[in-house]
């Protein structure tokens, strides 16, 4: 190496600024301070940097070599680390890593110890504590990364000998587990985490029974009079089914019956919603409509717990005393339900029938059909090789002969979402799926100009991920994405939503929704949020979030197997799909993103959207 | 005779869910067209015996003429019984079925045997190596080819004998050899009724040594296999269809022993959290099934330690006489 190079990387290298606040005799003695560093104060073992220590170069080395100072050893040599790793350490501001004097095991992890990582990732740590001495006394105890490429939790979780010998799993690995072949990481840590969280729905549903019931009895007289009483002024009667009660509970298909009680009632109808009073994941296939419990929601009002005989009675009288007022029957969901006693009320006299296709709960029990929780499977023929090695495989069978009861029984017309939900239906019950027709809950049209103002990026990229930190969200995903990029000065993520869960690096923002409309897009475009990244590892029936982003003027990207989602992003242009979370980390650490965000910025810009109404768009009335 | 192929898997009542999960994945694949036996070395209660439905026969370690039984069994640890009377079961079931297969409890068959079940080469017995290919890497070669070393080359978790005359021979020598060396001694070269196998292919005619890639499946050759799915052909290992997986240990020491040995992704890992969340689900179907293990007390009700086993074993194998062990822990501890 020439004289030329070495001073080129000894610019990069010394810190006049750090050295002359560091040292104010030389500050106040008005010299120039790396002269007083490459002549004197090498030797005087001042520091030229931040991060710098004699540490960094091997002991041997400097005994070799009396005579020249370490630093020049460490710029001639960089021991261990690359070019664009000594960039990255001359470029930074923070205090050098060196650990603990004289311990061996700071001495072991010194070179592959990530200190930018561990501050980032770990933001309770005072930016002034060597994060390596914190990771040596406290942080490997407390399960912390030391780098992104290990994973102490996982390393002390497979290789019990290292959890029972209560040691460094970090300084375990450096010294002899490379050697002996034992891996930092799980090869697909997402996957893994997934797979973990696999249960039966016989399992889950053994945990919904523990949950207290809401159960209020019926306060004032009878559901029957009350209901003659209102519907004096009405010209009928809209019966609708879900799983839970939609005005206390938060999600896309709350949200959409909420929209649904309201445009009922605007358009002169009751709206009676019923759910279990016992929610549930599965079909209650043990129980009789004489003892089945069903909460009761009148016009947004919860007016009390029923049976599903007593209700059945009441819709018989109404229907007596009113003929021709019982309207339209709308089945959401069929969680919890006892279907007898769902077919039972509508067979009353309902004669309009829909049934939404908000998820695939009626092609089997896992309802995002994703084989062992991972794989989309669009729901293949009962008995095929997926259901074969599928957990859910073996309860599928009985599982799609009660939605075959239901179908057969109420004949619905079955509206879907979205086209990805109507290509999987029409391939798994093409005969109950021929009878339907596509009604995305929103409209969207593409505008010649922008419908608002183009915030476009200036500083740093920012990244959400918006709702709930759910595992088939991709939030797990969203993790890796933040894990691998919190250190890349061009990238910024925020996560919106109403739990926050922490995570190093992240701006939360709390978003929840306010008079039962959702104030995210308002969220995001507040916070100049440039791109929002959609991980759904299911195909989406339909997914708000993707929409509330473009309107907020976000770009997109989103994973292939997400649905409408995918489907969204493509036909209009306003981001990426792709297969995985490392595919979306490329994308990010492209040189091109920030012109690539702008354009689809452009092309969100230039969409509305327009709500469409239910069963009504439908032409039920 | 209904049937020409009969499975049979040996159990205790604490690997009950297991063995449902076997039978129920045979019966997927072929239906009644094959009968299905458990070997209990447990007993079991009238109401209990509903359970186990699924099999064509439940077969009692006890009725099985094993030769003093009680001071036989007394010196055996569970793991040890469960193995001891495979071969007892199999010499039973050899006379009356023309193929039989063994298939430890913790298995699950995804498709056919063909190549055991529909074979029509003339061999006796099949066995499967618990590796079919040289490893590379030392610390692979350390936690396979030396574990095979120890523990056996041939994994007993399978093993399918013809009623020809050698099988029937090869399962009488198996059956007379574990009366008195099936146990945990790996420091005497012995482990279980696995380690005697090593012999079988030196000592008898027609041993069939199976090197499909898709039969028995598990952390320990799963680095040698890429494991798989084809939505058309199903899974595959090395391309080759997958036939059975053996979950050993699954709970989280056999994760943990899974993570240590997968090399990249693989649907064996699916295949595992799969069989454990149905196998917690099968379970928790079981609960008013008493696991514990009918042997694995006095009359009085007090528990048998292992350690006491072994020693009564090494004082009273060779002097076998008329008391029960099982009737009193005074009997014969000095």
């Amino acid at each position: 190496m020439n004289a030329n190079e070495i001073e080129k990387r000894l610019d990069l290298f010394f810190d006049s600024e750090f050295y002359l606040k560091s040292y104010p005799d030389i500050r106040k003695a008005g010299i120039s301070a790396k002269t007083h560093f490459v002549k004197l104060g090498w030797s005087e073992k001042r520091r030229p940097n931040g991060w710098f220590h004699e540490k960094l170069v091997p002991a041997d080395m400097i005994t070799a070599n009396p005579g020249t100072p370490p630093y020049i050893l460490f710029l001639l040599n960089l021991p261990g680390i690359s070019m664009q790793k000594f960039e990255q350490l001359c470029a930074s501001t923070v205090l050098a890593d060196v650990g603990h004097d004289n311990c061996w095991d700071c001495d072991q992890m010194r070179e592959y110890f990530n200190g930018h990582y561990y501050r980032a990732k770990y933001s309770d740590v005072n930016p002034d504590t060597d994060a390596l001495i914190h990771f040596c006394e406290h942080g490997w105890k407390e399960l912390r990364d030391p780098s992104p490429e290990f994973d102490t939790a996982y390393y002390i979780d497979v290789y019990r000998d290292v959890r029972s010998a209560s040691i460094n799993p970090f300084v375990h690995f450096i010294s002899c587990g490379i050697k002996e072949g034992r891996k930092p990481k799980a090869h697909d840590p997402v996957e893994r985490k997934l797979l973990r969280s696999l249960k039966s729905f016989t399992d889950i549903s053994q945990e919904y029974k523990r949950i207290a019931p809401v159960i209020k009895i019926f306060p004032d007289g009878n559901l029957f009079s009350d209901l003659l009483g209102k519907t004096q002024s009405t010209n009928g009667v809209v019966i609708s089914f879900s799983h839970d009660d939609y005005m206390t509970h938060t999600g896309g298909v709350q949200k959409f019956i909420k929209d649904e009680s309201l445009l009922s009632q605007e358009a002169g109808l009751n709206y009676l919603h019923l759910c279990p009073t016992l929610p549930n994941i599965s079909v209650i296939s043990e129980g009789h409509v004489s003892t089945f419990l069903i909460n009761c929601t009148l016009d947004g009002k919860f007016v009390g717990t029923f049976t599903a005989s007593e209700l059945e009675e009441v819709l018989q009288n109404l229907q007596s005393k009113r003929s021709g007022f019982l309207k339209v029957a709308v089945i959401h969901s069929c969680m919890g339900w006892l279907l007898d006693a769902m077919i039972r009320i509508v067979q009353v006299g309902f004669e309009k029938r829909f049934f939404y296709a908000h998820d695939y709960f009626s092609l089997c029990q896992e309802y995002r059909l994703l084989r062992n929780n991972i794989v989309p499977c669009d729901a293949p023929p009962l008995g095929s090789h997926s259901c074969n090695i599928c957990a859910h495989g073996p309860s599928r069978a009985k599982h799609v002969g009660n939605f075959s009861r239901v179908f057969d029984s109420l004949n619905p017309k079955i509206i879907y979402p979205s086209n990805s939900a109507k290509l999987i239906f029409e391939a798994s019950i093409p005969a109950v799926a021929k009878n339907g027709m596509l009604i995305p809950h929103l409209v969207v049209k593409r505008l010649d100009e922008p419908a608002s103002e183009i915030v476009q990026p200036t500083g740093k990229i920012r990244i959400a991920y918006c709702g709930a930190p759910a595992l088939h969200k991709g939030f797990v995903h969203f993790e890796k994405i933040v894990d691998h990029c919190r250190t890349n000065p061009n990238l910024e993520f925020w996560h919106f939503g109403d739990q926050n869960t922490e995570l190093g690096g992240v701006n939360f923002v709390p978003v929840k929704l306010k008079g039962g409309k959702s104030i995210m897009t308002q969220r995001l475009r507040e916070n100049e949020i440039d791109l929002v990244f959609v991980g759904s590892t299911w195909k989406e029936t339909f997914n708000f979030i993707a929409y509330e982003a473009a309107e907020a003027g976000a770009a997109l990207i989103a994973t292939e197997s997400s649905g409408n989602v995918a489907d969204f992003v493509l036909e209009y242009g306003i981001g990426k799909t792709v297969p995985n979370w490392q595919a979306c980390i490329e994308i990010l650490e492209d040189k091109n993103l920030l012109s690539q965000v702008k354009t689809w910025k452009e092309s969100a810009a230039r969409l509305s959207f327009t709500p469409n109404k239910s069963y009504l768009t439908a032409g039920a009335l | 005779m209904k049937h020409q192929h009969c499975f049979y898997t040996s159990f205790n009542k604490a690997y009950a869910g297991q063995a449902l999960m076997l039978a129920e994945s045979i019966r997927r694949q072929y239906g009644d067209t094959v009968a299905i036996v458990a070997l209990l070395i447990d007993r079991l209660e009238e109401d209990e015996k509903k359970a186990f439905a699924i099999f064509d026969k439940l077969l009692f370690a006890e009725e099985l003429d094993i030769p003093n039984f009680d001071q036989w069994l007394f010196g055996l640890n569970i793991v040890e019984a469960a193995t001891a009377v495979k071969p007892y079961g199999l010499c039973y079931l050899l006379k009356h079925y023309p193929h039989v297969t063994y298939l430890d409890p913790d298995t699950v068959i995804y498709t056919k045997l063909d190549e055991i079940v529909e074979s029509k080469e003339s061999w006796n017995i099949a066995l499967t190596p618990h590796q079919i290919t040289p490893q590379k890497e030392d610390w692979v070669i350390a936690s396979t080819e030396m574990e095979s070393l120890k523990f056996g080359v041939y994994n007993l978790g399978f093993l399918s004998v013809r009623a020809t005359a050698e099988g029937i021979r090869v399962a009488e020598w198996w059956r007379d050899r574990c009366y008195k060396y099936c146990i945990d001694a790996v420091e005497r070269g012995l482990f279980t009724d696995q380690k005697l196998f090593d012999m079988a292919p030196a000592i008898f005619n027609g041993v069939y040594i199976l090197r499909h890639p898709g039969y028995n499946i598990a952390t320990w050759n799963i680095r040698e296999r890429e494991v798989v799915f084809n939505r058309d052909e199903g899974p595959l290992s090395n391309g080759q269809p997958l036939r059975f997986c053996h979950f050993t240990k699954a709970t989280h020491i056999g994760a943990a022993a899974l993570d240590k040995m997968l090399g990249s992704a693989s649907l064996f890992e699916e295949l595992f959290y799969s069989y454990v969340s149905q196998l917690q689900e099968k379970n928790d179907s079981l609960a008013s099934l008493d696991k514990r293990w009918a042997f694995g007390f006095y009359e009085s009700g007090e528990p048998i330690s292992n350690d006491l086993r072994k020693k009564f074993r090494a004082a009273h194998f060779d002097k076998p006489s008329n008391f029960n062990p099982f009737s009193s822990p005074s009997l014969f501890i000095e």
